[in-house]
């Protein structure tokens, strides 16, 4: 059991009997009134969203998931192989509800993958990660307004917006919560 | 993520025009104490708590003190002693809060009463505060950013609408048309004060049907902030301020009720997503106030907190004139008219730099 207000982003929750995964939450504490938390959860089976809001001093179940690290292998359809770093098993991971985070996997890289019973149902991604940038539109000729911004792409298929002084061929860190450019990379 | 001189200069000329607005409408300004050996017990806001040790004695004589919560409990004082129209701006503080964009531990409240006046002359008030106040980091006026189309997004700072957030003309919507309105339920057939227990019935059953969890043994009023938290405040109209009017009866509190309906004459102030101010009729029977006061102290009890009640403040509360009271957060304001989204931004040394969590 767990309080409320402990309840983060990326943790799991029996809610109603059933496994859910905390997809946002938000603190809310009313001028007038107790603090809660305002969460979005996604049903583990289903994927089903949920919304609910539970009180910072309430008891909440948590579901009893760990974590294998793993490597990228491959994408086939709507499945993902995966295999795990410490056994050599090979696993798969379910495309549905990863959607956002595909862009970000590299094969070959390791990522932290949440298990819930036999059921691999998360991607840790690392917060920031490097990408090599490979099609980046010209700065357009003139547009040197600061903070002016142009979408490139990179290796795996991801668009970030960047700044417009980043070439193809250069490397780039990325925030993969945000999906924001954080720097250029030197190398 | 320091605040520049600019807008710390902008901060205070807001700051300035509050007052300039009050004193103006011969409101007296009043500096409360921030001190305290008693505040009005209300389980929902956790205090800091300290100890005034007399010296040479022993630790265990030492008398608790308080840093206050609201300056309500002065204030109130005064009113009852015939001193008028009142405002006060200062420092105020809440324990266990989550250090976000819109919350810290010590933050600055505006706090006004207007004597023979009730809950819907305050919105006048308020429309004309924000009307005299001057919007952006240089104090020029930025027109109104268009109407941000309402609907379920979490990221309120996304939704942001820059300095229009102080935008003067307020929509008003009831609690109980925006029920209607935002959820299709009827919140009044489930918020009858006179009959609670079918009141506690029928909202645990709107949760329910909204596939919401309830605890066996939870309030009314725990059900009913899950519900408006979850499903109603993220919904609210964002492109104005909104006047959120008639709150349930039921929602303890210090306002008054609308005579023969659920509701207290009570409304809240949101802009920009945030919730900014808080205003009543304010209950002046102290048969109504003792009651309330000995329903917080109940529940402080099950806290185990060490809150006592001042039996003096119910006679305070009794002879109270009529009057509207309203608490408005400063800090909030600021980042509204300067159309900036954190508190950190427009707070000299914020704590968040060294506790923040979130």
């Amino acid at each position: 059991m767990i309080k409320g207000g402990q309840i983060s982003k990326g943790m799991c929750l029996i809610m109603k009997g059933a496994p859910y995964l905390v997809v946002e939450r938000e603190f809310v504490n009313p001028g007038k009134g107790a603090a809660f938390s305002r969460l979005k959860l996604k049903n583990l089976k289903d994927g089903s969203v949920l919304k609910e809001t539970v009180k910072s001093n309430d008891n909440v179940e948590e579901a009893d998931v760990h974590e294998k690290n793993a490597q990228y292998m491959y994408a086939d359809g709507e499945v993902l192989h995966f295999m795990d770093n410490d056994t050599y098993d090979q696993f798969e991971v379910p495309v549905q509800g990863m959607e956002d985070k595909t862009p970000y996997l590299r094969e070959g890289d390791s990522y932290k993958i949440v298990f819930w019973e036999a059921n691999a149902i998360d991607i840790i991604l690392p917060m920031k990660m490097v990408f090599v940038v490979t099609e980046a539109p010209e700065a357009i000729k003139g547009d040197t307004v600061t903070g002016a911004t142009k979408l490139v792409t990179c290796e795996t298929g991801l668009q970030v917006k960047c700044p417009i002084f980043i070439k193809e061929g250069e490397k780039i860190m990325v925030n993969t919560e945000t999906g924001d450019y954080v720097e250029r990379v030197n190398s | 993520m320091n605040m520049s001189p600019e807008t710390y200069r902008a901060r205070t000329r807001i700051i300035q025009a509050v007052r300039d607005f009050f004193t103006s409408r011969d409101y007296l300004e009043i500096t409360p104490p921030i001190l305290s050996p008693r505040v009005i017990p209300e389980a929902t806001i956790p205090l800091f708590s300290t100890a005034y040790r007399i010296p040479g004695a022993d630790d265990r004589e030492a008398q608790p003190l308080y840093l206050l919560p609201s300056p309500e409990y002065y204030l109130k004082q005064l009113l009852s002693r015939d001193w008028g129209n009142l405002f006060s701006i200062s420092p105020c503080f809440r324990n266990q809060e989550v250090l976000t964009r819109a919350h810290s531990l010590e933050f600055t409240m505006l706090e006004y009463y207007s004597v023979q006046k009730d809950y819907r002359d305050s919105i006048a008030l308020t429309q004309e505060l924000f009307a005299s106040l001057p919007l952006g980091i240089q104090g020029d006026f930025h027109a109104p950013e268009p109407p941000t189309p309402s609907g379920g997004s979490f990221d309120s700072a996304s939704a942001w609408p820059g300095p229009g957030g102080l935008h003067r003309d307020f929509h008003i919507l009831t609690m109980e048309d925006a029920f209607t309105q935002i959820l299709g339920r009827d919140l009044a057939s489930a918020a009858d004060p006179d009959h609670p227990d079918q009141a506690r019935t029928g909202l645990a059953a709107m949760a329910s049907s909204l596939d919401m969890g309830v605890q066996p043994d939870e309030s009314w009023d725990d059900i009913f902030q899950r519900i408006f938290l979850t499903h109603i405040e993220p919904e609210l109209p964002q492109d104005r301020p909104l006047v959120l009017l008639d709150y349930p009866y039921l929602v303890p509190s210090t306002a008054k009720r609308k005579p023969g309906t659920p509701w207290a004459e009570r409304w809240e102030l949101y802009a920009g997503g945030l919730e900014v101010a808080n205003v009543y009729t304010e209950e002046s029977d102290p048969g109504v106030t003792r009651l309330f006061m000995e329903r917080e102290l109940a529940q402080l009890r099950r806290q185990g907190s060490p809150v006592q009640g001042d039996p003096e403040f119910v006679s305070v509360a009794g002879s109270l004139p009529r009057c509207s009271g309203g608490a408005l957060g400063i800090d909030r304001l600021v980042m509204l008219a300067l159309g900036l989204d954190h508190i950190a931004q427009v707070t000299l040394f914020p704590l968040h730099s060294s506790l923040d969590r979130d």
